[in-house]
């Protein structure tokens, strides 16, 4: 047992060795609505896609967001995946701050706020994270954004080789040095005056957007 | 303004109900429909009505409208 526990933590390492530098391998090859990711580099702002992008976003962490210099955040949940997630993204040197819906949500959501509007921080957001269900955004994401007035910059993520986890979202992983497009839409706004209904559509809208850019971003590679 | 009373206006606000309505016993969720989603606007408005940081494990422990008010009681 004693050689299996000192194992496991040269094993986590080795993982996340394998991850960042695998995620450091990916090539944009082409970035559609630059324009609007500018948006996300004036913070408190967040760029938002799908969980099952979350590896292929590490390159636009990487490309745009911190050389642009402020910091950089992210939700992962207190799972297996969500400690990989962490440990690649504090690799990074992405702030990361652990929770889910079940397990200290409000405390994340909380420190996500606090991450926003005191540190100016980009927040890197997955709305159907940090455990699903897919492809469903999270009210929590609006509240996000209508407490704190920054924009959700929406963005679909596509890459020319890669596998899937069997993981609840089906994270998509690229293969080394695989090429990524990247299609990025008009920012979401909203403040804290909005409507119940204004932010339920804003949430019907946020998801409709990231299916569509996911899907512009799928075909650039073509 | 007397932290309590801070932290009444802003449970009114988030449940939508008038401040003498409101009773320790409450329960956010079940009473007050405070669900998950307002619970963060709740504890965001609540930080900036009492100027403070609520920690992990006190935003964890407000489940009624009693727990809000005493730990408003005690930020002061």
């Amino acid at each position: 047992m004693k050689v299996r526990g000192a194992a496991l933590p040269a094993a986590a390492v080795a993982v996340r060795l394998l991850a960042a530098t695998l995620t450091a391998s990916y090539r944009l090859h082409r970035l559609e609505g630059a324009g609007h990711l500018d948006r996300v580099l004036d913070p408190p702002a967040m760029l938002a896609c799908w969980h099952e992008q979350l590896a292929l976003s590490l390159l636009l962490v990487r490309r745009r967001l911190l050389p642009a210099g402020g910091p950089v955040s992210i939700l992962s949940s207190h799972s297996a995946d969500g400690e990989l997630a962490a440990r690649v993204a504090r690799a990074w040197g992405i702030r990361v701050t652990r929770g889910s819906a079940s397990r200290g949500g409000r405390a994340a959501a909380l420190t996500l706020y606090r991450e926003l509007v005191k540190h100016r921080s980009t927040l890197l957001l997955m709305p159907d994270g940090p455990r699903g269900p897919a492809h469903a955004p999270k009210a929590g994401s609006i509240v996000l954004a209508a407490m704190s007035g920054a924009p959700i910059v929406p963005a679909g993520l596509a890459a020319s080789r890669s596998l899937r986890l069997k993981s609840w979202d089906r994270m998509i992983v690229g293969a080394p040095c695989t090429r990524v497009a990247v299609a990025v839409g008009e920012p979401i706004v909203l403040d804290r005056r909005s409507t119940d209904g204004q932010r339920e559509a804003a949430r019907l809208e946020l998801g409709a957007r990231l299916d569509d850019l996911t899907a512009r971003a799928g075909r650039l590679l073509s | 303004m007397d932290p309590r009373a801070a932290a009444s206006r802003v449970l009114a606000r988030a449940s939508g109900r008038d401040e003498g309505e409101l009773r320790p016993e409450f329960d956010l969720v079940a009473d007050l429909g405070i669900d998950s989603p307002r619970q963060l606007e709740l504890l965001i408005d609540l930080e900036e009505a009492l100027d403070t940081e609520i920690s992990d494990e006190d935003a964890a422990a407000m489940e009624t409208v009693g727990d809000v008010l005493d730990y408003a009681a005690g930020s002061g």
